[in-house]
């Protein structure tokens, strides 16, 4: 039977990771449907999968994490879920705080849900240039849209109808990473946001996709992302944003 | 001024690129749209070249003392022009198979459900 929240896992070569992640969710939140975006993996993460009686969406390239999670939008669309959940497929999440934002979106009604790592004291380590960028990011964010948010790279993320069919549209979801730039549309669109604490752990196995120089050019990339956002607003801003 | 050799190798250059999208054309390898900038830039170059009391003009309403330079000018301004263009039409075609695929993909999984249940 088709419940009403629907877990969207993108993953890319996760063939290490995967399967513990479906495990897992299982066993913690059995009231939640699962489907796995496989961003053209080119490892066994869609036979591990389909192994474990997971629907599974294979695209035939790998398009990007933003590409993924939008046809994750589209297929809740088709099947009319009330909220989906992002989550990760590297197991830094964790599935016992799924049920922490499936709560926040049904009761609270909230648009958008972050799972943040940065609100409670946690174990979660990251590196002065992660915490530097995430700096840079928050402070953007609070500058133009006057909204306080500690985790604005947060994959973790409840979203609600409303939330997810403006996402499915062209045009409307970054190819790559949606974070700070889509965080300030969707704030300055009137989208209630909220974030709670949750706990993530490191990555044990992969590669992580923030690696190598890719960071740099990501910065340089949502830095010009936020620029057009708020100057779309400015210009836009009889039409909403 | 123009000079009778600079004038010669931008004509022969120009003629060259010609023959070569006609040729591109004529193989199927360029579309008669996507040719239409080429040609277009091509004709005004070779134009000016066989015209150059144009270019003679144009610099002297510019206040530019060396006529080539407003040539080269022109032909750096097209390119970057061209550029955008191509640029612009690569993100479209970008976004264009990012929503073909993401149908494609759901639609398998649509028919693959329907199998399911019959």
């Amino acid at each position: 039977m088709k419940k009403d929240t629907l877990i969207i896992i993108p993953v890319y070569n996760e063939e290490d990771n995967i399967g513990s992640v479906i495990d897992e969710i299982n066993e913690k939140e059995p009231t939640v449907d699962i489907i796995v975006i496989n961003d053209g993996s080119i490892d066994n993460t869609e036979k591990i999968v389909l192994s474990k009686g997971i629907n599974i969406l294979s695209l035939p390239f790998n398009f990007g994490y933003g590409n993924a999670l939008q046809l994750g939008f589209k297929y809740a669309l088709q099947n009319n879920y009330n909220n989906v959940i992002q989550f990760d497929g590297d197991g830094q999440h964790n599935p016992a705080d799924i049920s922490k934002i499936k709560k926040t979106l049904d009761f609270n009604k909230y648009d958008i849900v972050i799972g943040s790592r940065f609100i409670n004291k946690s174990d979660f380590k990251i590196s002065l240039s992660k915490k530097m960028a995430l700096y840079f990011l928050k402070s953007l964010i609070y500058l133009f849209s006057n909204y306080k948010i500690n985790d604005p790279t947060s994959g973790l993320q409840g979203l609600s109808k409303k939330t997810y069919s403006y996402y499915s549209k062209p045009w409307n979801y970054p190819n790559d990473y949606p974070d700070a730039d889509v965080l300030i549309k969707m704030l300055k669109l009137g989208f209630t946001t909220i974030e709670i604490p949750v706990n993530m752990r490191s990555r044990s196995k992969g590669q992580s996709m923030h690696s190598g120089l890719k960071p740099f050019i990501y910065m340089l990339k949502i830095t010009l992302s936020i620029l057009v956002v708020v100057l779309n607003c400015f210009f836009n801003r009889r039409r909403g944003c | 001024m123009l000079t009778l050799s600079l004038r010669l190798f931008i004509f022969i250059i120009g003629s060259l690129f010609t023959f070569i999208i006609m040729y591109f054309l004529l193989k199927k390898r360029i579309s008669e749209r996507n040719s239409i900038p080429y040609v277009l830039g091509l004709s005004i170059i070779i134009t000016l070249i066989i015209f150059p009391d144009i270019l003679d003009f144009l610099s002297y309403k510019l206040g530019i003392d060396y006529p080539p330079a407003l040539l080269f000018l022109f032909a750096i301004l097209y390119l970057f022009i061209l550029n955008i263009y191509q640029t612009i039409q690569l993100s479209i075609f970008n976004e264009q198979i990012r929503e073909l695929s993401q149908h494609m993909v759901l639609n398998k999984n649509s028919y693959k459900q329907d199998d399911a249940n019959e």
